[in-house]
């Protein structure tokens, strides 16, 4: 109990608790115009502000999913050689954006402060690929509206919150295009930046993106499973500019090989271990005394742990051999 | 004339022919293609003639009751016989197998029907036979095989609607020691057909679907010796096509250039009880598929380079053999193809056929291998019963495989060079009559098969991939029926008609229930029919014919939308006059009489009534 005090009279007097919004807004990857990076690098994906974006690439095939991200302007060519183009040919009042090949569900990551916090927003559009397919149809997908204009189509984004590695039930679907409207003239294919307010999910640990459509066959989803996202605008938790650091936390054995342990001396609170990608790979539930994590699944490597309860914060780090 | 072949009378005779032509006519029919127990049917230069049919695909879906999984007019159109993909129909030119090794599979538009002499249809699996690919049937296209070696002159020209042109002719030189036969053929329409897609819709009209395809087809034969025979082939095939837009597409700028050179060179020798046959044979086809809207330009080549070897052994006159190796090394390139890929395939077979009075027995036994792996034995045991002089019966088993194609094995994303060969057994019964009640001869056949295939090979996205993949996921059972019945009625020698019915039930069903596609355990395979059916009525008085076809087709599952049934009707009429050597035929058809609205592959649009005519000239 001692430790504990000391420890929280260490960050009150030390700390100056601090909300702040981190933008993530790709801009940081410097990218030419008309170009992209689809994950040849191998580097696993994306970060920019506090948002991990995940790509999975296949050297042998040269083929990508997850995320790319993208300084594509091409807002006229149809089909898969478009790609890595947003269907307004810019990001959200930039020129870098990210570009989602969602053929199952596609989760964006929150890593550093903003990790177990709300989301604020993010933008998202259509892509070139999908919006030319579904406007004028291809050799595979449908224009929508079908032969006569009157097919009730629709390219549906649902937006799922997830924490603790469990998906909540709580979700927000945003249609890409919707033509079930009584009056045709209703009908639209998203063509602009739309802002989606995340913020009712609360404290998460990154969104799942799952695109659905109407033209559906044997063979699964036929409208191309892409879309783009920009500006997202995440709440990084209630910072210490003046961190209590490792210090008080003793991590043993360090390096490990299977399990480490540390003392939490506060009622509860949460464990998470993040790789040098900022992404989160294991989170626990603390309690009070000596807490054990296993971590002999992890691949080999130096990793951030990163203990809180409502109020404080400590970090360390820990070596997998 | 349509031959039907199962019986050991039909093969012995022609047997006997072939033994007993004059030296400088060597092609005797093979013991490959008029396999014991196999449903074949022939159409030789006239019977093609007379049905009128343009190309093979027309040919084998109004005269042999195949389906053809046609994209519209002038688009890519292929079969499915039996319930078999369309890379399980193994399409041979002068017994070389011509399909594409990257594909699989032969467009069947491609191959306008006056190029050839005769055309085979063989229902039912014939790997043990043929090799890979011949499980659901195989199609035989020979333009060596002339029965005639004096001068003749063809010249055919045909137009019709939607901008329809097409020349052909054909010239056979007989030069002392030398034969020459050449034939053209250059075709090409607009195809710009009006359609409604839906009822509330204006009528339309087909863009984007001109197509123009050239063919120039060479056969030198010379008489080295008494009994010895070279041939020499060659093929140039040119066909540029646009591809039209879907019925839920606004527009196509697609377009696709096919060019292929095929070149065979082979020797004959035939002794009293043999004959030899060589045979060395280079193909080869370049496809480039562009989209100009997509930026998109696609290209694949494929050169294939086929050695063969038979022989057929008469050891008595109850007792027949063939012996044969083949080998083919091929090599492809694609923009899907990380580098060149080169495959070899190498296969030794024997076929024996033994007859006793009214039994006859064959036995096909081939083994291959495929870049130096063993591919699975093939047997196949067939038997035919001659119960009376009016009905026989065959029973056939076999096992038949077909190998992954080079873009199953290659293709990035997706090619698997895992795969396993799609292979299975088949068993099929067929009950024969033919007789004459009064004037009329009467034809009867009913054919009974059965066939399961595992391994069948999809290209699917699996869940979460990111591009489509090639396994090995299906097992496919496939089981129906094939009826026929033939009348031909003759008064006297003006007038004459034929009768003829044809009907499928085919229940062709997977065995696994898969998620992509979606398919449950039991249910009918996409663009299947369960019922097929076809009455043909012919009528001759003269030298006048008229013929009208009626065809029923049951709805079909589509990839996404199951389609309706629909039925066509086509009728046809011709003049034919003769005088000296001359020979003069002219004739107009009708398609789709009925003017029936009505789809064979989802969201491509059909015809409605259309028309062709044109005049063929012969002097022989």
């Amino acid at each position: 109990m001692k430790k504990f005090l000391l420890i929280s009279c260490i960050a009150f007097i030390f700390s100056n608790l601090q909300a702040q919004e981190v933008v993530a807004d790709f801009e940081n990857f410097d990218l030419p115009q008309d170009t992209f990076l689809n994950g040849s690098d191998l580097s696993g994906g994306f970060i920019s502000g506090d948002v991990f974006l995940p790509n999975a690439y296949n050297a042998d095939f040269n083929s990508w999913s997850g995320w790319a991200i993208s300084t594509k302007r091409d807002t006229v060519t149809p089909g898969l050689m478009n790609q890595f183009s947003s269907v307004t040919g810019t990001g959200f009042e930039s020129d870098t954006y990210a570009v989602s090949a969602a053929f199952g569900p596609t989760d964006m990551n929150l890593q550093g402060e903003s990790v177990r916090q709300p989301i604020k927003e993010l933008y998202i559009t259509n892509s070139t690929y999908a919006y030319r397919s579904m406007l004028e149809g291809d050799a595979f997908a449908k224009k929508f509206g079908g032969v006569d204009g009157t097919d009730p189509d629709f390219f549906v984004l649902t937006i799922k919150a997830f924490r603790d590695g469990e998906v909540l039930q709580d979700s927000i679907d945003f249609y890409l295009a919707d033509y079930r409207f009584d009056d045709p003239a209703d009908d639209y294919i998203v063509t602009e930046w739309t802002r989606i307010d995340v913020s009712q999910f609360g404290a998460v640990d990154g969104l799942r993106f799952t695109l659905n459509s109407s033209d559906v066959g044997n063979y699964g989803m036929n409208t191309p499973a892409y879309f783009c996202v920009d500006q997202v605008v995440t709440n990084a938790r209630p910072t210490f500019t003046n961190q209590v650091f490792s210090t008080p936390i003793q991590v043993f054995p360090n390096p490990t090989t299977d399990r480490i342990q540390f003392d939490w001396t506060a009622a509860n609170g949460l464990a998470r271990v993040f790789d040098q990608q900022g992404r989160l790979v294991k989170a626990i539930n603390l309690q009070h005394g000596t807490n054990t994590m296993a971590v002999q699944e992890l691949p080999k490597g130096t990793y951030f742990l990163q203990l809180q309860d409502e109020q404080q914060l400590w970090r360390s780090t820990f070596v997998k051999k | 004339m349509v031959l039907c072949c199962s019986s050991w009378n039909v093969l012995l005779a022609q047997v006997d022919t072939s033994l007993t032509l004059p030296e400088y006519e060597l092609n005797a029919t093979s013991l490959r293609q008029v396999t014991t127990g196999t449903q074949t049917q022939i159409w030789d230069a006239k019977a093609i003639a007379h049905t009128n049919a343009n190309t093979v695909a027309e040919l084998l879906e109004r005269e042999g009751n195949v389906y053809i999984k046609n994209y519209g007019l002038g688009s890519l159109s292929t079969s499915s016989i039996r319930g078999g993909s369309a890379g399980q129909t193994l399409v041979l030119w002068n017994g070389l197998p011509v399909h594409s090794p990257m594909l699989g599979l032969l467009d069947l538009s491609l191959l306008p029907t006056l190029l050839m002499e005769d055309i085979y249809l063989q229902k039912g699996g014939n790997s043990s036979a043929w090799g890979s690919g011949a499980v659901g049937g195989l199609i035989a296209l020979n333009n060596s095989s002339i029965r005639d070696s004096s001068t003749s002159i063809q010249v055919h020209l045909r137009g019709g609607s939607f901008g329809q042109q097409q020349y052909s002719s054909k010239v056979t030189l007989p030069l002392g020691r030398f034969r020459l036969t050449s034939r053209w053929s250059d075709q090409q329409a607009n195809n710009d057909f009006e359609f409604q897609a839906a009822p509330t819709l204006p009528v339309s009209r087909q863009t984007n679907a001109r197509f123009r395809q050239r063919h120039w087809l060479s056969s030198l034969q010379y008489q080295l010796a008494r009994r010895h025979l070279l041939t020499f082939d060659a093929w140039h095939q040119s066909a540029h096509r646009q591809i039209p837009p879907t019925l839920t597409q606004t527009r196509s700028e697609a377009k696709q250039y096919d060019h292929a050179n095929r070149f065979s060179l082979s020797w004959q020798h035939l002794n009293n009880r043999s004959k030899w046959q060589a045979k060395t044979a280079l193909f080869q086809e370049h496809l480039r598929f562009s989209d100009p809207l997509m930026l998109l330009i696609a290209d694949s080549e494929f050169q294939t380079w086929f050695n063969e070897a038979t022989l057929d052994q008469y050891w008595s006159s109850r007792q027949r053999s063939t012996f044969g190796a083949t080998h083919s090394r091929t090599q492809a390139t694609a923009d899907g193809y990380v580098d060149g890929r080169t495959e070899q395939r190498f296969a030794i077979w024997s076929l024996h056929q033994y007859n006793m009075d009214r039994w006859q027995a064959q036995l096909n036994i081939r083994q291959g291998w495929i870049d130096g792996q063993r591919v699975p034995i093939t047997p196949s045991l067939s038997m035919n019963y001659a119960v009376s002089n009016t009905w026989s019966s065959t029973a056939k088993v076999s096992r038949n495989y077909r190998l992954p194609t080079l873009n199953d094995r290659f293709w990035q994303p997706g090619g698997n060079p895992d795969l396993q060969a799609e292979e299975g057994w088949s068993q099929e019964i067929i009950v024969k009559g033919i007789g004459e009640i009064g004037r009329t001869n009467w034809q009867w056949n009913t054919a009974i098969f059965n066939r399961n295939i595992r391994n069948w090979i999809l290209w699917t996205p699996l869940e979460g991939q990111a591009f489509w993949s090639a396994n090995n996921i299906a097992a496919v059972w496939s089981r129906g029926l094939e009826q026929s019945l033939q009348l031909d009625w003759q008064s006297d020698e003006d007038w004459q008609w034929q009768l003829r019915f044809d009907y499928t039930y085919l229940k062709s069903t997977n065995q696994i229930a898969l998620e992509r596609p979606k398919i449950q355990e039991g249910v009918q395979l996409i663009y299947t029919p369960e019922h097929q059916a076809a009455t043909t009525c012919q009528l001759r008085w003269k030298t006048w014919q008229v013929r009208y076809q009626h065809q029923h087709t049951a709805n079909i599952r589509g990839v996404n939308d199951d389609l309706p049934a629909f039925q066509t009707a086509q009728a046809s009429l011709q003049y034919t006059t003769t005088w000296a050597a001359n020979r003069i035929r002219l004739f107009t058809q009708i398609y789709n009489i009925w003017d029936a609205d009505y789809l064979i592959v989802e969201r491509r649009p059909m015809p409605r009534r259309h028309f062709a005519l044109g005049i063929q000239y012969n002097y022989h």
